[in-house]
C-alpha cells in the first residue's frame, strides 16, 4: 500500500512534467506539422535559467550563496514564480528566433530537413549553456522546502505535489483555452487546414510563430519544475523529452488530450518499472514506445491518416 | 570506371602517407577518418540515397563494439572471427531499428531511432554486469598479422584498405538498381511501389546496410583500443555521423570521405575545448543545412564542372528515329477480359466516391473513362493500381484477383500507371526514371550487384530504356533532369516510365492535363501508338476531343456511380452524359431572374 | 423566405470587383493567361468551363491564396493585388473553397464561428449572426453540434457557404459548390445560391455545371485553358452550342 502510494505520487509528478512537454510537442506538431528536436535542450536551459534568476535574487537580497547548491531560503517567497516567470518568457523568445533560424525555411519542404536543423540549433544552445554555466550538475531548493512529507507511510516531496499541480493547471488552462476561445478555435483550424484557415482571417504565420513561442515557453517552466527533484545538469532534458515524445506518440500527437493522458501514463508507467529495477527503467521504456508506435503508428489515440494520391 | 580509379588512387595516397609518418598522433587520426568514413559510407546509403533519417547510428556502433569486445573476451574468439561476427550482428541490429521504420514515418520514425540510440547507451551503461558500464570491458583482443597483433600503422593501412573494400562495394550496388531503388523512395514512395520497386524490403535494405558499416567501424575501434566503455557511446556520436554525411555530401559517393576528413581534423583540433567543438559542429550542421545542401561534394562537383564542363552534358539535339516497337511482355492474347472490376466502392467517412462501380477492359481496347470533376474517377484508378483498397468488391486481372495484393505486386503483374499531378523523380534523369520502370524487370540480385557483376542486365536495360525513349520520341533529352523539362514533356517521361514496367494493361490519370492542343494532339497518336503495341489503355482525361477521336470504349462516371458507357458517339448524345456535365435542364428554369427571363 | 442581411457598399458607382489582365503560374507552367473580368455590384458572375480551364486558380488569386505572376485586382475600386489573404477577408472578400474544407473535427457551431473571426463579434452579436444562417439552412441548425466530418456531402456543402457568408462578405466566391454532390442535392444548393442573389449579395461563382450556373447568373465567362474564349449574359450563353461542345468535344 505504501509502495503504491509512492509510485503513484511519483509516478504523477514526473508524469505531469512529461504530460506538459507532451502538449507543448502537440502545440507545434498540430500548427505546424514540426517538432522541436532540441526541446530537451531548451528543458535544460529553462532550468539553468532559472536557477540563475534564483542566484541572482538571493544575491541582491544579501549574502553569500553558492551557484553549484542554493540555500532553501533562495526559492522561498516570490522568488520561486519570478524564476519560473523569467524562465518562461525567454525560453518563449528563443522559441521564435528557433522557428524564424531553424524551422521556417524548411518547413513544409521535402526531407524534413528542420529535424537536423533544430537538432543543430539544440547543440548550439547547450554548448552556449555549457560555455555559461559548465557542466556540472546542481541543486536546487523547492519553494515548499526538500522535508520529506508522511502520508500513510509513503515519503512525498512537496515538489512533487507543486509540479502535479502546476502541471494539472497549465493543461486545464491550455485545454480550456484550445476548446473554449476563439484563439484556440484558430489554432485548431490551422492544425487543420492552414489554407482554409487564412480564408477566415486568421494570420496563419503568426500563429505558427505563437505555436512556437508557447512551446518553449511550456519547456522553460517545466524546466525549473523539475529541476527540485532531478540533479539540474545542461544533460537533465534528453531523457525528459524523449519521453515527453514518447507520451505524445503513444497518445497521438494530434490530439492534445491523448499527450496529456499519454505523459502521464509514461510517468506512472517509469516509476512502476523503477521500482522493479532503476537500472533497466529508461531501457524498458523505450523498448516499451519502439513495440507501441510499430503496432499501431498513430498512437493509441491517435486519428489515423490518410494519403491522398 | 574512372571514379573506381579514383578511389584506388585516394587509398593509395592515405596509405603513402601513413607510410611516411611515425607519428602516434597523425596515426591515430588517420585511424579515426577511416572509422568515421565507414559509418558515414553506409549513413550515406540511409540518408543520402533513402532519405531515412537515424539518429540512433550509435546504437550501432554500440553493437559492433560490444559484440567485438564480448566474442573476444568473453566468447574468447579469434578476433578477425569475431570482426565479422559482430559486423553481421549490427546489421541484424539494423533489421531491429528498420522493423519501425515499416510502420511509422516522419518525425515519429525520427524519434524511435532516436530512441534506439539511448537505449543502447542506456544499457551499456546501467547494465554492468555484462557491459562493464563506466569501467568498460578490457583486455579485447586485437587484430593479428603472422601471429603478432597489429601496430598502429598496421592499423591504419588495415582501415584504409577495409574502407576501400566497403566503399567499392557499395559503390558497386549504387551505380545500378539498387542505387536507383534507393533514390525513388527518397523522392516519393507512391510513385516508387507503383514501377515495382518492393519499398519497404529497400528500406530495411538500407538500415541494414548502415548498421553493417556502423558496426564494423564500432568493432574496429573496440579491437585496437583493447577497450571499450560506456563513455563511447553518445548521442554527440550519432549526430557526428549524421553531420559527417550532411557536411560531406549525402547522396554522392565522395560525400562521406569529404565528411570524414574535414570533420575529423577539426574535431581533433578542437577537442581541447569541449563546448567549442559542440558549438562548431551544431553551426557547422546549420550551415550545411542552408548554405551547401549538397555539401562539401557538391560544392567540389561545381567547381570542377565550372573549371571543365563535362562535353556530354550538353546533348545533341538530334532527331532518333522513331523507334517503332516497344519492349512487351510475352502473353497469350485472350478473347476474355483483360480486367474485371466488379462492385467497386470506397467511402471516406460519410464522403463515398466509388459506389458500386463495375468495369470490364478488353484487351488491345483503349478505354476512356470520363464524368464531371468530382465524379470519383481517380479513385476507381488507384483502387485499380492498389494505391487505394476498395471497401467492396473485387478486381480480376488476367485472372488473378487483386485484392490482397502490394502496389508493386500489381504492377509485377503488368499494370502500369501515371498519375494526375505527375509524380516523376524530379533530381534524376529522364534514362534514370526510365529505368526505375525497368526496375523489376531486371534480374540482377543483391549479391551479384555488390560485387559488380550487375553489368549485363544494366547494359540490356539501357538498351530497353533507349528504346522506349526514341519511341515516345525523348531520346535526346535522356540526360536531363526529368523536373527540368518543360510540363508537357514531363508528362511523356512518366508515360515511358509506365512503358519501361512493360504492363499489359497503362492506367493513364489526366495524360493531357495542361498540355496545349498540339501537345494533346500529339498525345493522342501516340496513345494509339501504345495500343497497336498490344497494350490495354485505361485512361481519364477531360479532353473531350481527344477521348472521342482514341477511344474504343468510353465509361462515364457521375457522382462515384457508373451511369453510361459505350462507343464514343453515342456517349455524346446521351442526354444522361450532358445533364451529368451541364446540369439537368429541368430546374435551370427555377433559377433564373424573372427579369432576365423575360428579356 | 430568410435570407443573411448583406453589408452595404463603400462607395456606388465602382463594381465590387475587378480583374484586370492577371496572369498566374505554378513554377513555369501557366494557368491564367491575361485574364480580365467586372463583377457589378449586386450581380451574379459566373466563370464556367471544363476542369482544368483554370477557373480554382483565378479564385485563389482573388482571396489571396496565389500571388498573380501579372496583373491587377481591385476591390471596390481598391487595388488588393499584394494584400495577404487573411486581410482581404477583413476588406469584405469571403470564399466557400473548392471541395469544401470545413474543419473536420470541429462542431458545425465551431465552423461558424470561426468564419466570423475576422469581426471579432460579441457573444450576442455572434449568436445572432449563427442563427441568420441557421434560417437560411435549417438542416444546420438540426447539425449545430456535431462534428462537420460526420456530415453528408451537400451539408459539409452548405456549412461551407454558411461559413463564409459568417464573415458579412460583401462578395462572395462560390468555387465549385456542386463538386461531388449528388444531382438533387445540387439542385438545393443552387436554389440556395439563387435566394442569396435575390437577397441582393454579389457572387462570383466558379462552376463546371455550365447550364446551372449560366441560368443563375447575370453575366458569364467561359474559360478555356486559362484565358477566356466567350462571355456576355448568362441567359443567351445558356443557348449558344459552343458552351456545349467545350465540355463534350466538337462531335466528330
Amino acid at each position: 500500500m505504501t509502495t503504491l502510494i509512492q509510485v503513484l505520487v511519483s509516478g504523477l509528478a514526473i508524469g505531469g512534467v512529461y504530460a506538459l512537454i507532451a502538449m507543448s510537442f502537440s502545440i507545434t506538431f498540430t500548427t505546424t506539422k514540426t517538432l522541436n528536436f532540441a526541446q530537451g535542450e531548451f528543458v535544460a536551459v529553462g532550468a539553468f535559467l532559472g536557477v540563475t534568476m534564483l542566484y541572482v535574487l538571493a544575491r541582491m537580497g544579501g549574502g553569500e550563496v553558492s551557484f553549484a547548491s542554493l540555500p532553501p531560503a533562495a526559492s522561498a517567497g516570490l522568488n520561486y514564480p519570478a524564476a519560473a516567470l523569467v524562465a518562461g518568457l525567454v525560453l518563449g523568445a528563443l522559441g521564435l528566433l528557433l522557428f524564424a533560424v531553424a524551422v521556417r525555411p524548411f518547413a513544409g519542404k521535402a526531407g524534413m530537413n528542420w529535424v537536423m536543423s533544430t537538432i543543430g540549433f539544440g547543440i548550439i544552445v547547450q554548448s552556449l549553456g555549457l560555455a555559461v554555466w559548465g557542466p556540472a550538475p546542481v541543486n536546487v531548493p523547492s519553494p515548499f522546502g526538500d522535508d520529506v512529507i508522511r502520508v500513510a507511510g509513503a515519503g512525498i516531496r512537496p515538489q512533487e505535489i507543486l509540479i502535479l499541480v502546476v502541471a494539472v493547471l497549465l493543461m486545464l488552462g491550455l485545454d480550456r483555452v484550445m476548446r473554449g476561445t476563439r484563439i484556440g478555435k484558430a489554432m485548431r483550424a490551422v492544425a487543420a487546414n492552414p489554407q482554409a484557415a487564412s480564408l477566415m482571417g486568421i494570420n496563419v504565420a503568426a500563429m505558427m510563430l505563437g505555436a512556437y513561442a508557447l512551446s518553449s515557453l511550456l519547456a522553460g517552466i517545466g524546466g525549473l519544475l523539475v529541476a527540485p527533484i532531478a540533479s539540474a545538469s545542461l544533460f537533465l532534458g534528453m531523457g525528459i523529452a524523449l519521453k515527453a515524445f514518447s507520451g505524445a506518440i503513444v497518445g497521438g500527437l494530434d490530439n492534445p488530450r491523448g499527450c496529456i493522458a499519454g505523459g502521464f501514463a509514461l510517468g506512472l508507467l517509469e516509476s512502476g518499472v523503477a521500482l522493479w529495477s532503476a537500472e533497466w527503467r529508461e531501457i524498458v521504456i523505450f523498448l516499451l514506445i519502439i513495440v507501441v508506435l510499430a503496432v499501431r503508428p498513430n498512437g493509441l489515440f491517435g486519428a489515423r491518416s490518410l494519403d491522398k494520391v | 570506371m574512372r571514379d573506381i580509379l579514383i578511389a584506388v588512387a585516394v587509398a593509395l595516397a592515405a596509405a603513402a602517407l601513413a607510410g611516411a609518418t611515425d607519428n602516434d598522433f597523425y596515426l591515430r587520426i588517420l585511424f579515426s577518418i577511416c572509422v568515421y568514413f565507414l559509418c558515414a559510407t553506409g549513413m550515406n546509403v540511409l540518408l543520402g540515397f533513402a532519405g531515412q533519417k537515424s539518429l540512433g547510428q550509435a546504437g550501432l556502433f554500440a553493437a559492433g563494439a560490444y559484440a567485438a569486445a564480448l566474442l573476444t573476451t568473453a566468447a574468447d574468439l579469434d578476433p578477425w572471427l569475431a570482426l565479422a561476427l559482430a559486423t553481421a550482428i549490427s546489421a541484424g541490429c539494423g533489421v531491429l531499428i528498420a522493423a519501425p521504420s515499416l510502420r511509422v514515418k516522419g518525425p515519429s520514425l525520427a524519434m524511435v531511432t532516436l530512441a534506439f540510440g539511448i537505449v543502447v547507451e542506456k544499457l551499456v551503461t546501467e547494465v554492468s554486469d555484462v557491459f562493464g558500464g563506466a569501467m568498460g570491458i578490457y583486455a579485447i583482443k586485437p587484430l593479428t598479422f603472422a601471429g603478432a597483433p597489429l601496430s598502429m600503422a598496421g592499423w591504419v593501412f588495415f582501415a584504409i584498405g577495409l574502407c576501400l573494400v566497403v566503399h567499392l562495394l557499395v559503390r558497386n550496388l549504387l551505380v545500378g538498381r539498387f542505387g536507383r531503388a534507393f533514390r525513388s523512395i527518397q523522392a516519393d514512395e507512391v510513385a516508387a511501389s507503383a514501377v515495382g520497386v518492393p519499398v519497404l524490403r529497400y528500406k530495411v535494405l538500407a538500415f541494414v546496410i548502415a548498421a553493417a558499416t556502423c558496426g564494423l567501424a564500432g568493432a574496429l575501434v573496440a579491437q585496437q583500443n583493447q577497450y571499450i566503455n560506456s563513455d563511447f557511446i553518445t548521442f554527440n556520436l550519432s549526430v557526428f555521423i549524421l553531420l559527417t554525411v550532411l557536411f560531406g555530401g549525402s547522396g554522392s559517393l565522395a560525400g562521406p570521405l569529404f565528411g570524414a576528413v574535414i570533420l575529423t581534423v577539426l574535431s581533433s583540433v578542437l577537442a581541447r575545448w569541449t563546448w567549442i567543438e559542440h558549438f562548431v559542429n551544431g553551426a557547422l550542421l546549420l550551415f550545411a543545412l542552408y548554405a551547401m545542401p549538397r555539401g562539401v561534394a557538391g560544392v567540389v562537383t561545381d567547381l570542377i564542372e565550372r573549371l571543365a564542363p563535362d562535353p556530354r552534358a550538353a546533348g545533341a539535339e538530334g532527331s532518333a528515329p522513331h523507334v517503332l516497337a516497344l519492349p512487351t511482355r510475352p502473353g497469350a492474347r485472350t478473347d476474355a477480359a483483360l480486367l474485371e472490376a466488379s462492385s467497386l466502392s470506397k467511402s471516406y467517412g460519410g464522403v463515398k466516391p466509388a459506389r458500386d462501380v463495375s468495369v470490364t477492359l478488353t484487351e488491345g481496347h483503349i478505354h476512356a473513362l470520363i464524368g464531371p470533376n468530382g465524379a470519383g474517377k481517380s479513385t476507381l484508378i488507384n483502387m485499380l493500381s492498389g494505391i487505394v483498397r476498395p471497401s467492396e468488391g473485387r478486381i480480376l486481372f488476367r485472372g488473378r484477383d487483386l485484392a490482397r495484393c502490394p502496389v508493386h505486386a500489381i504492377c509485377r503483374l503488368g499494370i502500369g500507371r501515371t498519375f494526375q499531378n505527375l509524380r516523376l523523380f524530379r533530381e534524376l534523369t529522364v534514362l534514370e526514371n526510365v529505368l526505375l520502370g525497368s526496375h523489376d524487370r531486371m534480374r540482377n540480385g543483391f549479391l551479384r550487384s555488390l560485387v559488380g557483376l550487375g553489368g549485363p542486365e544494366e547494359a540490356a536495360a539501357r538498351r530497353r530504356a533507349s528504346d522506349i525513349l526514341a519511341f515516345v520520341g525523348l531520346s535526346h533529352l535522356a540526360g536531363a533532369k526529368a523536373g527540368s523539362l518543360a510540363y508537357g514533356l514531363q508528362r511523356r517521361v512518366e508515360l515511358a516510365r509506365a512503358l519501361a514496367t512493360e504492363p499489359y494493361l497503362l492506367l493513364l490519370d489526366e495524360p493531357a492535363a495542361g498540355l496545349n492542343p498540339q501537345e494533346t494532339d500529339a498525345l493522342g497518336d501516340l496513345i494509339l501508338r501504345i495500343r497497336d503495341q498490344g497494350i490495354t489503355i485505361l485512361l481519364v482525361e477531360h479532353h473531350m476531343d481527344m477521348v472521342m477521336r482514341i477511344s474504343d470504349h468510353v465509361v462515364v462516371l457521375d457522382y462515384g456511380e457508373k451511369i453510361a458507357e459505350g462507343m464514343p458517339a453515342a456517349i455524346q448524345r446521351d442526354p444522361r452524359v450532358t445533364a451529368a456535365y451541364l446540369g439537368s435542364d429541368d430546374v435551370t428554369l427555377t433559377l433564373a431572374r424573372p427579369e432576365a427571363l423575360a428579356s | 423566405m430568410t435570407v443573411p442581411s448583406i453589408a452595404p457598399f463603400r462607395s456606388a458607382d465602382v463594381p465590387a470587383l475587378e480583374v484586370e489582365d492577371v496572369s498566374l503560374a505554378y513554377g513555369p507552367i501557366a494557368a491564367v493567361s491575361g485574364v480580365s473580368l467586372s463583377v457589378p455590384r449586386g450581380a451574379v458572375v459566373a466563370i464556367v468551363g471544363a476542369n482544368g480551364a483554370g477557373k480554382t486558380t483565378l479564385l485563389k488569386a482573388i482571396c489571396g491564396l496565389m500571388p498573380v505572376a501579372s496583373g491587377r485586382i481591385r476591390f471596390e475600386g481598391r487595388d488588393i493585388t499584394a494584400m495577404p489573404a487573411h486581410r482581404r477577408v477583413t476588406a469584405g472578400i469571403a470564399l466557400s473553397p473548392e471541395g469544401r474544407q470545413v474543419f473536420p473535427d470541429q462542431s458545425v457551431a465551431d465552423n461558424l464561428e470561426l468564419g466570423a473571426y475576422a469581426r471579432g463579434l460579441s457573444a450576442e452579436a455572434m449568436a445572432a449572426a449563427m442563427e441568420e444562417q441557421f434560417a437560411f439552412f435549417p438542416r444546420l441548425k438540426e447539425r449545430r453540434n456535431q462534428a462537420a466530418v460526420t456530415l453528408s456531402g451537400g451539408e459539409q456543402q452548405m456549412l461551407a457557404i454558411s461559413r463564409a457568408l459568417m464573415a458579412g462578405p460583401r462578395l462572395l466566391l462560390l468555387d465549385e459548390p456542386s463538386l461531388g454532390l449528388a444531382p438533387l442535392v445540387i439542385n438545393d444548393i443552387f436554389r440556395a445560391i439563387a435566394r442569396l442573389r435575390d437577397g441582393g449579395m454579389t457572387i462570383l461563382l466558379v462552376e463546371q455545371m455550365a447550364n446551372l450556373a449560366l441560368a443563375i447568373a447575370d453575366t458569364a465567362y467561359v474559360l478555356e485553358t486559362g484565358r477566356v474564349t466567350l462571355s456576355g449574359r448568362g441567359q443567351d450563353l445558356l443557348r449558344d452550342p459552343q458552351i456545349r461542345s467545350a465540355y463534350l468535344g466538337s462531335g466528330h
